[in-house]
């Protein structure tokens, strides 16, 4: 019975050592990979809601719609960008969305359109994983930087 | 290979000895669960699991526990056993979840129950206990980091050590590479998940500190 015991503790304490390399490995293979630097290109997503912006900033939420908080964050930052002179175009893009969605409330007006990433740009290109991330673009689609949920893009310190 | 003490300990206490001492751990073990499920039941409100009834949840945060506690326990005998010594199963793992009531006294100071000041709070139970705590995947993977932790570290070792009968320095190098491989697995894991995971990982403004819009 001891013995019955013993193989089963060790057997425990080689899955242990197995899964932590295992889990290592996999980190460590995913720190390597190197991702583009994000860029707004309309092309690679699929419109869902109109894109009515001007010319000016894009600032672009990644939301997915099982995620409450960050589509509590696209609902703040459009409060707090309307009573701007010149607010920039507030976005949404879908992401980790595996089909597309039959209907789109989102609870806010979107000057900047709501996209479906049905590529997975946003994870695998941009290697990007924090729902409610907000990325601030130029006219031009260049990334100008990417701030997490929570904090007024243009405002705060973090900055790639 | 496997060594075993060259003297009995209860020689002199007469026969019935260790089966008391048995009783006497189990005992306090159960003493240990009865409290993490209290512990657990007044933290469940403030927690992700408020959607379930805090009984529910403390039960369910009890189960994981007591799995958790002997799955540690079953390597440490493994462990042990790879170093050639023999730890008996039913010895370390009742005196592992009676050192785990350290944990539960964190969880406590970090859910706000005990209505320690936050500097204290995080002094005692890592950034945890503090608003705000770290969105990082390394800083969350130690966020429970603090004094609480260090004491349940120093008597994890002290229950090794009297299980394996080696000296507590050797049992707690054998604690800690378990602390940091088990921390180690939270890091990469949250890493690996972040954006998968539905739980708030940042906070929702308002966020005054950081700039206006």
């Amino acid at each position: 019975m001891s013995g019955r015991w013993d193989r089963l503790n060790l057997v425990a304490l080689l899955l242990a050592c197995a899964l932590f390399a295992a889990l290592g490995l996999a980190w460590w293979r995913d720190r390597a990979r190197t991702f583009a630097e994000p860029r707004w290109d309309p092309a690679r997503f699929v419109a869902l809601a109109p894109d009515s912006a001007a010319a000016g900033e894009r600032w672009v939420v990644a939301v997915n719609l099982t995620c409450p908080h960050c589509q509590e964050h696209l609902r703040v930052l459009a409060g707090r960008t309307t009573a701007r002179a010149a607010p920039p175009a507030l976005a949404a893009l879908l992401v980790d969305q595996p089909g597309r969605p039959s209907r789109l409330d989102l609870g806010v007006p979107l000057a900047g359109g709501a996209w479906w990433d049905s590529a997975q740009v946003w994870r695998e290109a941009w290697g990007r994983r924090a729902y409610g991330e907000t990325f601030r673009f130029d006219a031009r689609g260049r990334l100008l930087s990417s701030t997490p949920a929570g904090v007024v893009p243009d405002s705060a310190a973090v900055r790639l | 290979m496997h060594r075993t003490p060259t003297s009995a300990p209860h020689a002199r206490a007469g026969p019935l000895a260790p089966a008391m001492d048995g009783l006497r751990a189990w005992a306090l073990a159960f003493l240990a669960a009865a409290l993490w499920f209290e512990v657990l039941w007044r933290a469940a409100p403030g927690t992700l699991a408020q959607s379930a009834p805090p009984a529910l949840a403390a039960a369910v945060g009890l189960a994981a526990q007591l799995a958790f506690t002997a799955v540690e326990a079953s390597l440490g005998v493994a462990a042990w056993g790879a170093l050639g010594f023999r730890v008996r199963w039913s010895a370390l793992a009742p005196a592992l979840l009676t050192v785990s009531t350290v944990e539960a006294i964190a969880v406590a100071v970090a859910s706000g129950a005990t209505g320690l000041h936050e500097g204290w709070s995080t002094i005692l139970a890592g950034p945890r206990a503090a608003s705000g705590a770290g969105a990082d995947a390394l800083a969350r993977a130690f966020a429970s980091f603090g004094v609480l932790t260090l004491l349940r570290l120093a008597l994890a070792a002290h229950a090794h050590a009297a299980a394996a009968r080696v000296p507590w320095w050797r049992a707690a190098a054998l604690v800690l590479v378990f602390h940091l491989a088990s921390r180690l697995l939270v890091w990469w894991s949250l890493d690996l998940m972040q954006g998968r995971s539905y739980e708030p990982w940042g906070h929702v403004p308002p966020c005054p500190d950081a700039g206006t819009a």
